[in-house]
Order: C-alpha cells, then sequence, then structure tokens
C-alpha cells in the first residue's frame, strides 16, 4: 500500500503546486504586471526578451495576458464549486438521511441535468444574457450542486443504518446533532474529491464559451486567447501555445488533486463530473 | 418536455429575438419588425407558442427555422451524418486505444508501465480539446501539410470516400484523446478489481494462462463499468463535439448548434436540445442491452 499512497500524495503535492502557481500568477499580474489590454508596435511579434512569450495581433504583451487570465480561471474554478459543494452536502445530507419529499426533488433534478449537459445550458445562457463571469458563475454552481448531493445522499443513505449513528442515537442525540457532528465528517472526502474534478471542469467550461466568443469580454481569458490565436496558428505559434499550456497545467492540477485526494482517503467511484 | 419548456423560456427572456436578427442588426423598421414577429407567431403569448410546439412535436414535426430557411428535421438529418461519423470514429478509436491501455496498465499494476499509462492518461484528460486540435492543425496542416486543417472535403476537388478520411483523421483524433484517456483511466480500475475476485484466483488455480484470465476472465466483468461511464459521459461527446466541431469547421450538429444560438434560431435550438436529449435516453437504453450481453446475470431478472 505504501507506493500507492505516496504517488497518491505526490499527485497531491504536485496538483496543489501546480495550483499556487496560478495563484501567485494571478497575484502577480494584480500587483506588478502591465495593462494586459495595452497595445505595442510589435504584432505578431516573436518572443523576445521584451516580449518573453511574444506579442499578439493587436500587439499586446501574452506574458502579460496569460498572467492576467489566470485571476479569471481561478475565480470560476474555486467559488461556483464551493457553493456547489456547500448547497449539495446540506441537500444531500438531509434529503439521505431524512428521504421523503425533498428525496424526490433532489433525484428529480439530478435526473434533468443528466439528460441536459451543462456546457450547452452555459452555452445558451452566456450567448443570449451576454457571458458575464458571475452568470457563468452562477449557472455552474446551479448545474454542479445536484451532482454533488446525489453522491452525499447515496453515502448518507448507507450511513444512517449504522451501529454507531444507532448508538449516538440511543444517547438522546437529535437529528441535526448526528448529521453536523458525525455525518458531515465522513462524507468530506467524497465531496472534496468531487468538487476538485469540478473545479477541473468549471475552468475548462469558461476557457470553452470564451473560445466560441460568448465569454466575458472585459476580462482576459485563455480560452479568448485561443479563439484570437486560431487565425494565426501558421505565423505565430506563441499566441496559442502560451495560453493552451497554462489551461492545460490548471486543470492538470485540478485533476492531480482530485486524484490525490481520492487515492489518499480511499474514495471509490471517483464522483466524476 | 421540460426541457422544451425550459429552452422557450430561457429564450424569451433573453433580450434580442428572431425577428430583430432577421431584419439585421441596425435599428429595423418597427413596422417591418412587428409584421415579421406576426408571421412567426412570436407575438403570440409563451404558453401559447410552447403548448403549439409541443403539439406539433408529438406528431414529429419540429417545426420550421426561418434562419436555416427549411424545416428543424431536415436541418438535423442534413447536418446528422457529418456527426455521427466524427463520434463513430471517435468513439471507436477511443475505445480501442482505451481499452487496450487500461488492460495494459491494470496487468502490470504499480510497475512503471502503469505509471506511465497512467500519467499519459490524466495529462490527455486535462488537455482542452479545442486547444489540442489547434496544435494538430499547426503542426499536421499547417507546418508538415499532410492532412487538411478543417471542413469535411476539400472545396476545389471533392473527391470521394478518401477525401472525406483524409479531413476526418484530424477531428477524430483530437476527439479520441480526450475519450481514450477516460476510457483508460475507467478500464484500469475495473480490470484491477476484476483481477482481485476469487474467480480470477479459481481461474489461475485451475493453471489458466496469465493472458487467458485476463482476457476471458477479468475483461468482460470490467467492461460493465466502463458502458456505465461512456453513457454516463454521452453528454460530452455533445458538447465536446460543439467544440472540436468549431475548431475543425466540421459540418456537424455541434456547429449547428451553436449557429443557432448566435441567430436566436428558437425553433432550431428548441429541436436540437430536445434531440440530443432523445439521444441520450436511447443510449442509455442501448447500455442496458450492452449489460445484458457483458453480464449474463442480469438477463434473468
Amino acid at each position: 500500500m505504501t507506493p500507492r499512497l505516496l504517488l497518491g500524495s505526490r499527485r497531491f503535492v504536485l496538483g496543489t503546486l501546480f495550483l499556487l502557481g496560478v495563484l501567485a500568477a494571478a497575484v502577480f499580474a494584480a500587483v506588478a504586471a502591465g495593462d494586459p489590454f495595452g497595445t505595442s508596435e510589435t504584432i505578431l511579434g516573436e518572443p523576445t526578451s521584451a516580449h518573453p512569450f511574444g506579442t499578439d495581433e493587436l500587439g499586446r504583451d501574452v506574458l502579460t495576458r496569460v498572467l492576467s487570465g489566470a485571476a479569471t480561471t481561478l475565480k470560476v474554478a474555486i467559488l461556483p464549486p464551493l457553493v456547489a459543494a456547500a448547497v449539495g452536502t446540506a441537500v444531500g445530507l438531509s434529503a439521505g438521511y431524512f428521504g421523503g419529499l425533498l428525496d424526490e426533488i433532489l433525484l428529480k433534478l439530478m435526473e434533468l441535468t443528466l439528460v441536459v449537459p451543462r456546457f450547452l445550458i452555459a452555452l445558451v445562457a452566456a450567448a443570449f444574457f451576454g457571458g458575464h463571469l458571475w452568470l457563468v458563475g452562477v449557472v455552474l454552481a446551479a448545474t454542479f450542486w445536484p451532482s454533488t448531493g446525489r453522491l452525499v445522499r447515496a453515502e448518507a443513505i448507507s450511513l444512517r443504518e449504522r451501529e454507531f449513528v444507532e448508538a449516538s442515537r440511543s444517547t438522546g442525540a437529535g437529528s441535526v446533532w448526528i448529521i453536523t457532528r458525525h455525518l458531515l465528517v465522513l462524507v468530506a472526502p467524497v465531496v472534496a474529491v468531487n468538487t476538485s474534478f469540478q473545479a477541473g471542469q468549471a475552468a475548462l467550461i469558461e476557457a470553452g464559451l470564451a473560445f466560441l466568443g460568448v465569454g466575458d469580454r472585459n476580462l482576459v481569458s485563455w480560452g479568448a486567447m485561443l479563439a484570437d490565436a486560431q487565425s494565426y496558428l501558421g505565423v505565430a505559434w506563441w499566441t496559442s501555445v502560451f495560453p493552451g499550456v497554462a489551461l492545460a497545467l490548471m486543470i492538470l492540477a485540478l485533476n492531480l488533486l482530485g486524484d490525490g485526494l481520492a487515492d489518499t482517503w480511499n474514495v471509490r467511484g471517483r464522483g466524476r463530473l | 418536455m421540460v426541457v422544451t419548456a425550459a429552452t422557450f423560456v430561457l429564450i424569451s427572456l433573453a433580450p434580442g429575438n428572431t425577428a430583430q436578427v432577421l431584419a439585421g442588426q441596425a435599428g429595423a423598421d418597427p413596422e417591418y419588425l412587428a409584421l415579421i414577429s406576426e408571421r412567426l407567431q412570436l407575438d403570440r403569448p409563451l404558453p401559447y407558442q410552447v403548448g403549439s410546439y409541443l403539439r406539433a412535436a408529438a406528431q414529429a414535426d419540429f417545426g420550421f427555422s426561418v434562419i436555416q430557411g427549411r424545416p428543424v428535421r431536415d436541418a438535423i438529418f442534413a447536418r446528422l451524418p457529418a456527426s455521427l461519423l466524427l463520434a463513430a470514429a471517435a468513439v471507436l478509436l477511443a475505445a480501442i486505444l482505451g481499452i487496450t491501455f487500461g488492460v495494459l496498465a491494470a496487468a502490470r499494476r504499480g510497475g512503471v508501465v502503469d505509471a506511465a499509462i497512467s500519467v499519459s492518461s490524466l495529462i490527455a484528460y486535462s488537455l482542452p480539446v479545442f486547444w489540442l486540435g489547434q496544435l494538430l492543425i499547426a503542426l499536421f496542416a499547417v507546418r508538415l501539410h499532410w492532412l487538411p486543417a478543417g471542413g469535411m472535403r476539400s472545396a476545389d476537388e471533392p473527391g470521394g470516400i478518401s477525401d472525406v478520411v483524409r479531413h476526418l483523421v484530424l477531428p477524430a483524433s483530437t476527439f479520441s484523446l480526450l475519450l481514450a484517456a477516460l476510457i483508460v483511466r475507467v478500464t484500469r480500475i475495473a480490470t484491477a478489481e476484476a483481477l482481485a475476485e476469487d474467480y480470477v484466483s479459481a481461474a489461475r488455480a485451475k493453471g489458466a494462462s496469465e493472458r487467458r484470465v485476463l482476457l476471458h476472465h477479468a475483461l468482460p466483468n470490467a467492461l460493465r463499468p466502463v458502458v456505465t461511464v461512456l453513457t454516463g459521459y454521452l453528454g460530452i461527446v455533445l458538447t465536446g463535439a460543439v467544440l472540436v466541431e468549431t475548431v475543425f469547421v466540421w459540418p456537424g450538429l455541434g456547429r449547428l448548434l451553436y449557429d443557432s444560438v448566435l441567430s436566436r434560431d428558437t425553433p432550431m435550438l428548441a429541436g436540437l436540445l430536445l434531440f440530443s436529449a432523445g439521444l441520450i435516453v436511447i443510449a442509455n437504453l442501448f447500455a442496458d442491452v450492452l449489460y445484458r450481453v457483458l453480464d449474463p446475470r442480469t438477463r434473468f431478472q
């Protein structure tokens, strides 16, 4: 078991390091880097010491833009999955523990989100209402929580029959006490794993929307940079490679994190996506 | 039904409608707008619109797309072959690659081969499809001139099957890499679990070769979760198609959906969403049939 645990924690460490790198980039961009929309005379300039990642078709510095895009991706990858984790855990625990009407509503919601892919919902919403980042965030949180809820519900149903819950109840513990003191801790690993994978998906969806041209035009997005780069693939590889690597590393970091957590805590079934 | 109603409500809440798109972006004559709205019954109340749509849809009439200039059904069926071709090629390639490497990794669990396969599948799984597509275009189309960058047929000399196949290689590879990475991950875990079962020990005790144990005893039992996961990921196949088809200008349903979103083509969009929801339901039925083939225990239930 030791090598597996080691590999697991190695993935976790690597993922965390990558994420900290993205965070550092976002902080650096906010504090020290130049204006991501500022232009220079060098259009589609190759990487030089002045522009280490080259410049794009409007003469904007690609490095500055990659750095400032980090904030966009972090916001969308962190907040909506966390909201979904909180709501999904709360609803899933009570639905699983109490059963009844709440349970049925949750299941119906779950089925609906299974039939219509959330990227399509986000695409339609972003195209029709303008792809403001908060709107994308709301759509993501709204479509993530039922899947978290379903996982938590399943855990709660199997846990509520266990002896220790019985024992706790026999000593006079109320439902709220049992849920918050006993069940919450035990479902936490599943939620954490699921949330890291959702975070990776959130980053991917934001970039995908921006790539399709329905993202937030006021923010720098790696996906939008890739869309701009599409026309210059033959002449300026750097406009595609650098934002692409950044995006891939971000998603890889979150998947590594999820894998690491799942291996370390031995979470089966991996509630992915 | 819920899907359709939700689509209509969402679309009608949004600023801008089909009439405005048809009339042109720059300030159209209000009378002209009203005329178009009346023609398309856009001035009727929303419940009426949804109701008449559902009545027609029940008779397999999905309305007329004014933007496309033909019935929604025709527009979908015109694009369907291209979509099916791309999806079938990608899923087939992904299944072959994914199951092969997944079983290989499980057989060599904990070794160098396993680590290499696990790490590369994790990386492949993390690559955004649209970026991967760009890289492949930059390399194989722009730099090496081996393969066309986009489209489904050559514009100058639209040839036969070989021409389409040449255009298919890059989008199908891009698409399949993501799916293959997913299948590797599931197959690896499922096969490793199957290998720990008693019937595998029994087969080994009987003197079956390691190869036979792997392919005849472990693999068939590992395929069940693979089918489950793949069906669950069908949504990804559909959404991935939007992005892949955009990068490679592939004339499929994903591209049609994207265009319909941009042009506020309500009937087209509703038809497409209904169609994709139907597709997912059918895929789930298909998966149930596959379970029966894969797992004899479920046949008698």
